[in-house]
């Protein structure tokens, strides 16, 4: 039997868990938790542990990075996969440092979306399993500073 | 590294492309009214119903495609949100700036092509 990867999204935009929920279907791991605010992420996280926490960075009232600084030494067992708006750059190097696997940019095409999320569940599956190394957190961030789009806008204001 | 979503999905999907773009001109009106309600009463509620379209615009317009109306949304987002969050008060020099970028903002929306 297959087990499913079960996952929990945390974004207040009730459009984009939809979408999140119908990517992660088609991918066939399971959502086992929906939540539109990082005070009831924390509480819901510690109940359900999850293999797979998509966050949403900028949220009213508690930040997705906030909630990650409460959860950081909870999350090795959890791929947690950072949701990004345009300007969220110095948010996304803090997040990684904090111990998130990835981040995805929202105005991301969704078959792009789809492929990135079950990559970073592959590599991050793979990893737990003992199969490859470290994650190379330096690259990461390199990767984030070298988003061309992200930097082009950052550099406007 | 995309990933061939099933022919089920592609369906799902352009029906809530769809709910969105009929729900634009709805939006761009909430948001009018509750600006122009900042503008004239800058109250917590006023600025809170603001925020919550502008918000969801920027969020969801990005998914669907559209990165423009995310950008603008997602600038004037950061305009508003330090009133919400009350680290910025509604003195007089700030609700200008407020009315000037939204007039912008709602002037791109009204214009935009979808």
């Amino acid at each position: 039997m297959i087990i499913k990867p079960k996952v929990m999204i945390v974004d207040d935009e009730e459009n984009v868990r939809e979408v999140l929920k119908m990517i992660t279907s088609a991918l066939n791991f399971d959502v086992i938790a929906e939540i539109s605010n990082g005070n009831e992420a924390v509480k819901v996280f510690r109940e359900v542990k999850p293999d797979i926490l998509f966050l949403d960075i900028n949220m009213p009232f508690m930040y997705g990075d906030e909630v990650l600084e409460e959860i950081k030494n909870e999350i090795e067992a959890t791929c947690v996969i950072m949701l990004t708006a345009f300007s969220d750059v110095d948010d996304v190097k803090k997040c990684i440092k904090l111990g998130a696997t990835y981040f995805i940019r929202k105005d991301t095409s969704v078959p792009k979306i789809a492929g990135i999320v079950k990559e970073t569940w592959q590599k991050f599956n793979d990893k737990h399993k003992g199969k490859s190394q470290k994650p190379d957190l330096h690259g990461l961030i390199q990767e984030v500073e070298n988003d061309r789009l992200l930097n082009k806008y950052f550099k406007k204001e | 590294m995309g990933y061939d979503l099933p022919e089920e999905f592609q369906s799902k999907f352009k029906l809530l492309k769809q709910e969105y773009i009929d729900k634009l001109p709805q939006m761009i009106s909430e948001l009018s009214i509750a600006i122009n309600d900042f503008l004239q009463d800058p109250t917590e509620e006023s600025i809170k119903k603001a925020y919550t379209v502008v918000h969801n615009l920027s969020g969801s317009s990005g998914l669907y495609g559209y990165s423009d109306i995310s950008k603008k949304s997602k600038e004037f987002d950061k305009i508003i949100k330090p009133f919400l969050e009350k680290t910025e008060l509604p003195t007089e020099e700030n609700i200008i700036l407020v009315r000037q970028k939204f007039m912008e903002y709602l002037s791109f929306l009204q214009n935009y092509n979808l």
